[in-house]
């Protein structure tokens, strides 16, 4: 083994700009549960920069398919550079729109009647 | 990348270690790293490596030389090559991915990173801290209010091996 000479007890071995090209390639799931690592894992993760890279990242991995849990009982009505959109089947005219990237979502009321609303890129959405 | 090797004596470079070993290389192995290159076409031949410890330059120079090498016909061999590379512990692969940083040789970084996202994708948070040496710094309140608030990433089993 290589010897970790300069690597001191109780602190990180790596500088942020090296735990940052790792963690951009890993899968969003693992990194919302890496957000308790601690405080400046949680920053980065969190950073707009980091999920602009995190997303073009998957991009090139080819991991635009997504996985929206059954349990929430939405739809998944289209997505886009990482937004959803979603519609619980009972409710009239509310959508949510959830960004997967940041783990926040915005509930949006529409104005139009919901029936006639086209979605583009539907089968990108796998539920 | 552009041969600058076309004379019949081939063009050596020396890399000093942070613990003053030397190694010679050829100048076209060795420019497969954006720092040896600058510091090449600024005419230098002798590379001090302030940041780079013996063991990890070793299997770096290893990797350049098989890299270098790179045919149609060898695909293989340098995809088993790779995969024996990388087949070691996190703390050799932290030494190797710092090394691969400061001398911006960007396949490898790439494969490193991939390599080390790889490995701790199913792992606890526990268990991430302890393998990049992390200590947390939040209040039990504050971790459980992160662990509320992503609630979803924390169902199911995760791995707590540290290797």
């Amino acid at each position: 083994a290589i010897e970790g000479r300069h690597i001191k007890e109780d602190t990180c071995v790596l500088p942020n700009d090296i735990i940052f090209s790792i963690l951009i390639k890993v899968y969003t799931a693992s990194l919302l549960r890496f957000k308790c690592v601690s405080k400046s894992w949680n920053a980065m993760i969190s950073n707009v920069k980091f999920a602009k890279d995190h997303r073009d990242q998957s991009k090139e991995l080819g991991r635009e398919k997504l996985l929206v849990q059954r349990s929430t009982g939405a739809h998944g009505l289209c997505s886009y550079d990482g937004l959803v959109l979603l519609k619980k089947p009972k409710a009239y005219k509310k959508f949510v729109l959830w960004n997967y990237h940041l783990g926040q979502h915005h509930i949006r009321v529409s104005i139009y009647e919901t029936s006639r609303i086209q979605y583009p890129h539907a089968s990108r959405v796998v539920l | 990348m552009a041969s600058t090797t076309e004379t019949k004596q081939k063009k050596m470079l020396i890399l000093k270690s942070a613990d003053n070993d030397e190694f010679e290389i050829e100048e076209s192995v060795g420019v497969q790293s954006e720092t040896i290159k600058n510091l090449v076409e600024d005419g230098f031949t002798f590379v001090p490596l302030p940041n780079v410890y013996t063991k990890a330059l070793i299997k770096i120079i290893d990797y350049l030389k098989k890299h270098a090498n790179k045919t149609d016909s060898n695909d293989e061999e340098i995809k088993t090559f790779d995969k024996d590379f990388v087949n070691t512990t996190f703390d050799d692969l932290f030494e190797l991915v710092s090394a691969a940083n400061y001398l911006h040789i960007s396949c490898l970084m790439n494969m490193l990173c991939q390599t080390i996202a790889d490995r701790i994708k199913d792992k606890s948070p526990e268990a991430v801290r302890k393998i990049f040496h992390i200590n947390c710094d939040y209040t039990p309140e504050e971790e459980a209010k992160i662990r509320k608030a992503n609630a979803q990433a924390f169902e199911g089993q995760f791995d707590e091996s540290l290797d």
